[in-house]
């Protein structure tokens, strides 16, 4: 059985957790994943530790596809391995009621720029009931200014699982209209 | 019908109608159990409206205000305000009445049983309650009916020139067309709103936060009965000057007047007419719908290529049939109407209502210096490897 999964990441307080738990079929728990990153002085490795949700969807052949949600704003390029391997794709959540959530958008989409040139990534910008700008359209235009390919992006409530599946959805027939 | 135990509420920030409509629920489905006060100092429990200024502006005087009542927040849009209790506009009865009992004795965490069920029996005993009830519970996106949405026409034939004709409508001759130029223009507002008078009640179009105000009175059936009927005869004056000057007009002539609105006058309009916030895009997208009914507007070439400028809100719009797939194949493969219907084999209504709801917000157009930039063509008759796992997994989440 393959590996495959789809990556929640985002600022924190975006939705990634409720997100994951919105949609998986079993309760969403924490997984503390060991990376060896390089001590800044030594040339020995130095053990981090993070924490990633985790949540699974049960297809109708058993088949397990695995959802993560990233921390916050960590040092994805120890992550990377986990993170890429087998990735379907990756949902960018956006909080639209932080104080720059365009600029937000700029650090993971450049941080996750392989996804976004593959067709793999899709934004859903939460909060929007409580901050009804920036408006998709400008998310929109901020992501042509950045000559990042038109993507799906939607307003979505993390808690909404309906919203959450669309979202999917798009990125599905985004990686290939014929399904 | 007040009794002498019934529980005071006060109520902040809602208009006459809505104030009725709460007095007749007390004393009917209610049974008398609550009555309404004027004053919060006088009041048991407290109903806060945030969907207007004056809602808002008192409920952030509330917050600093040392008296603490149990209160119920209404709107239209889920409000997660630490030590109050939400209820999601339109209201439902039974859904106020549990709330009211949740939070006035906050021991009892089960509904009175009698609650639940004698409402629903009042209701439908009471003419003007069952009224009223209809009445707010209709202004949701949710309940729509395909025919209205996307007619039923059968595929056409492209020979035959009668059905082509039948096929095109003229959106300057409906509503849409004065709604997408109102659009038009308040796209080019900076601040404030654009208002439209000369409908039931005044609407008021702010483009750079894409929202509609528009006022519950004017519900999705008055709204979608305005959709139908040509409007050909009618004027439309704009007048850049702001609101007040421009009162006078409105009882010249039959007709419709835009109107430039400043901030001030903007917050002064949402107080006087109750106007609540709604997503314009959605808005527009729901009238070019019905009014096209899988029709298209004229103008269209269904030989031309679609240009699809971004993908479409669909968490917030009216999801019509096979939208996604449509929307992710023409972003990769701008191909004309006929042939879209044609390769993915989905019926040409389907094809033409996204068209024309898109074209109705400027995302979608068939003409060629719209905006051709970043088109990809990928060849779509090339499977993905792995189209069978993204298949089970749609399936998935389609359930
Ligand atoms: N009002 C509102 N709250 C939301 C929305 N989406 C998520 N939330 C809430 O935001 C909070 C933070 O979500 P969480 O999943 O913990 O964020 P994380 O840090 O990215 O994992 C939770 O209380 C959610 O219920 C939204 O669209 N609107
Ligand atoms: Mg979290």
């Amino acid at each position: 059985m393959n590996d495959y999964k789809f990556i929640f990441t985002g600022p924190t307080g975006s939705g990634k957790t409720t997100a994951v738990a919105a949609i998986s079929d079993i309760e969403v728990v924490n997984t503390e994943a060991k990376l060896s990153i390089p001590d800044d002085d030594h040339s020995e490795k130095k053990t981090l530790t993070v924490g990633l949700d985790y949540g699974t969807l049960t297809l109708e052949n058993k088949d397990k596809i695995h959802l993560y949600g990233t921390p916050g704003q960590e040092r994805f390029d120890f992550m990377w391995e986990i993170l890429t391997e087998g990735g379907l794709g990756l949902i960018l959540l956006l909080d639209n009621s932080r104080a720059d959530p365009i600029e937000d958008m700029h650090f993971f989409i450049n941080t996750f720029k392989e996804f976004a040139n593959s067709n793999r990534l899709v934004i859903g910008v939460t909060h929007m009931d409580i901050n009804p700008t920036p408006t998709i359209a400008s998310y929109h235009k901020e992501l042509e200014a950045m000559a990042i390919e038109k993507l799906p992006v939607f307003e979505v409530d993390a808690r909404r699982k309906k919203d959450i599946s669309t979202l999917l959805q798009a990125l599905l027939y985004a990686l290939d209209p014929g399904i | 019908m007040t009794k002498q135990t019934s529980i005071k509420i006060a109520t902040v920030g809602m208009d006459k109608q809505m104030l009725r409509i709460l007095e007749m629920v007390f004393n009917g489905p209610g049974k008398g159990d609550y009555m309404l006060v004027n004053k919060l100092e006088d009041a048991q429990a407290c109903i806060f409206d945030l969907d207007n200024l004056e809602g808002m502006k008192s409920w952030k005087d509330y917050r600093n205000h040392d008296l603490k009542l149990p209160v119920i927040i209404l709107s239209l849009n889920y409000k997660d305000i630490a030590g109050t209790t939400f209820v999601r506009k339109p209201i439902e009865i039974n859904d106020l009445l549990k709330n009211l009992i949740k939070i006035t004795n906050p021991t009892v965490t089960t509904p009175h049983k009698p609650v639940q069920e004698e409402s629903n029996s009042k209701i439908s005993e009471s003419p003007s309650i069952s009224h009223n009830a209809t009445l707010i519970a209709e202004t949701s996106f949710e309940k729509q009916n395909a025919a209205q949405l996307y007619g039923n026409n059968d595929d056409i034939n492209f020979n035959n020139p009668e059905e082509v004709d039948k096929l095109f409508y003229d959106r300057a001759e409906y509503l849409q067309g004065y709604l997408e130029y109102a659009f038009g223009l308040s796209q080019e507002l900076e601040t404030g709103g654009l208002l439209i008078e000369g409908l039931y009640c005044p609407i008021i179009l702010i483009a750079k936060q894409n929202r509609i105000l528009r006022s519950n009175k004017f519900n999705d059936n008055q709204l979608r009965t305005m959709t139908l009927l040509p409007l050909s005869n009618i004027t439309v004056r704009h007048n850049k000057n702001h609101g007040k000057t421009l009162k006078i007009h409105l009882n010249e002539e039959r007709g419709l007047n835009i109107v430039n609105l400043n901030e001030s006058e903007l917050a002064q309009y949402q107080e006087q007419y109750s106007l609540y916030p709604q997503d314009l895009d959605g808005f527009l997208w729901l009238i070019a719908l019905w009014t096209a009914r899988g029709r298209l507007a004229k103008g269209t070439d269904f030989n031309k290529p679609v240009i699809l400028r971004n993908w479409p809100n669909f968490t917030r719009l009216i999801e019509t049939p096979y939208a996604l797939k449509i929307a992710a194949f023409w972003i990769s493969n701008p191909r004309s109407l006929l042939e879209t219907a044609q390769i993915l084999d989905i019926p040409q209504r389907y094809v033409f209502a996204f068209f024309n709801a898109a074209h109705a917000i400027r995302l979608a157009s068939t003409n060629s210096n719209f905006d051709t930039s970043s088109s990809t063509t990928t060849s779509f008759a090339k499977k993905h490897a792995k189209r069978g796992l993204f298949q089970r997994i749609l399936t998935k989440l389609l359930n």
